[in-house]
């Protein structure tokens, strides 16, 4: 292994991204990497105003190959995040039918011309 | 990423970085391999924290260059382990917009204060290591202390960034 010298950059060897990963899960989560990926998938990290936490997302890169930006939203919650935005938007519509039906009836009674 | 490493330079001779990789279109990270790097001040143990995410992306033209776009980072101070201030910026959580989180000793403020996302535009590496200098008696290291070569050298890498920045941090207009 090269000794790496202070002040420069040296680039990670493939080896060493999980080595990495593991020892920061678990110094700041107390579970190893794998059981932190594991529960990352299962969107159980959601709170990622968790400082410990986060600095273990923010070396995702080690292990994951990710397209996006820092992907600090797991998987799974994305994808509750979706289904709820759109049962919001749901609710929000029907919601806004019913007013509308309330207060044409609202108005019928009032003047039944 | 050779200005960043250059103004981690003016204030530790401990920063051992290490970066992901190069691959065009992947995110990366460049980050100290021991987490955090000793910083000289009058305050005891002082340290940093460091984690810069980018991404080696094709200019339009030429095709055969390339440049990194910033897309996520951590730098906080800390005071051995605990943290005394950190700049973040991670898109993709709930807060979209680069922040500034301030870790209150009032205990009675401390969770509320450990939770808040102060916003702030983006923040240079330089501007957070001035902060460190004239805020927290962050001192440079032999050689850059001298006639505070090291400012120079922070003006000059944070030109060199705001002349190819091309975005501000701000978080996204709600829709």
């Amino acid at each position: 292994m090269a000794v790496q010298v202070a002040g420069e950059i040296q680039d990670l060897r493939t080896d060493e991204g999980p080595e990495i990963f593991d020892a920061a899960a678990r110094r700041h989560a107390k579970i190893s990497g794998d059981e932190f990926l594991r529960r990352w998938d299962d969107g159980v990290f959601n709170d990622t105003e968790d400082e410990g936490i986060l600095r273990v997302v923010m070396l995702l890169p080690l292990v994951r190959r990710q397209s996006s930006s820092a992907a600090v939203i797991p998987p799974r919650q994305r994808s509750r995040d979706k289904f709820y935005e759109g049962a919001a938007i749901l609710l929000a519509r029907a919601s806004n039918r019913a007013a509308l039906l309330y207060a044409k009836l609202q108005h019928a009674r009032k003047d039944p011309r | 990423m050779n200005p960043l490493r250059d103004v981690m330079n003016c204030f530790t001779n401990r920063a051992f970085l290490v970066r992901s990789g190069v691959e065009p279109g992947i995110n990366q990270t460049l980050f100290l391999r021991n987490e955090v790097a000793p910083l000289a001040s009058p305050i005891p143990d002082l340290r940093l924290y460091f984690n810069f995410q980018y991404q080696v992306v094709p200019y339009e033209s030429p095709r055969d260059s390339y440049r990194v776009t910033t897309t996520g980072y951590i730098y906080a101070l800390q005071l051995g382990d605990k943290e005394l201030f950190a700049y973040h910026y991670h898109p993709g959580s709930r807060v979209d917009g680069a922040h500034l989180h301030l870790y209150a000793p009032a205990a009675h403020l401390a969770e509320r204060f450990r939770k808040a996302h102060f916003p702030t535009k983006r923040i240079a590496f330089e501007e957070f290591m001035v902060l460190a200098a004239e805020e927290f008696g962050v001192q440079a290291i032999v050689p850059y202390e001298r006639e505070n070569v090291w400012r120079g050298i922070l003006a000059g890498t944070q030109k060199r960034f705001e002349d190819h920045q091309t975005w501000s941090g701000r978080r996204k207009p709600d829709a």
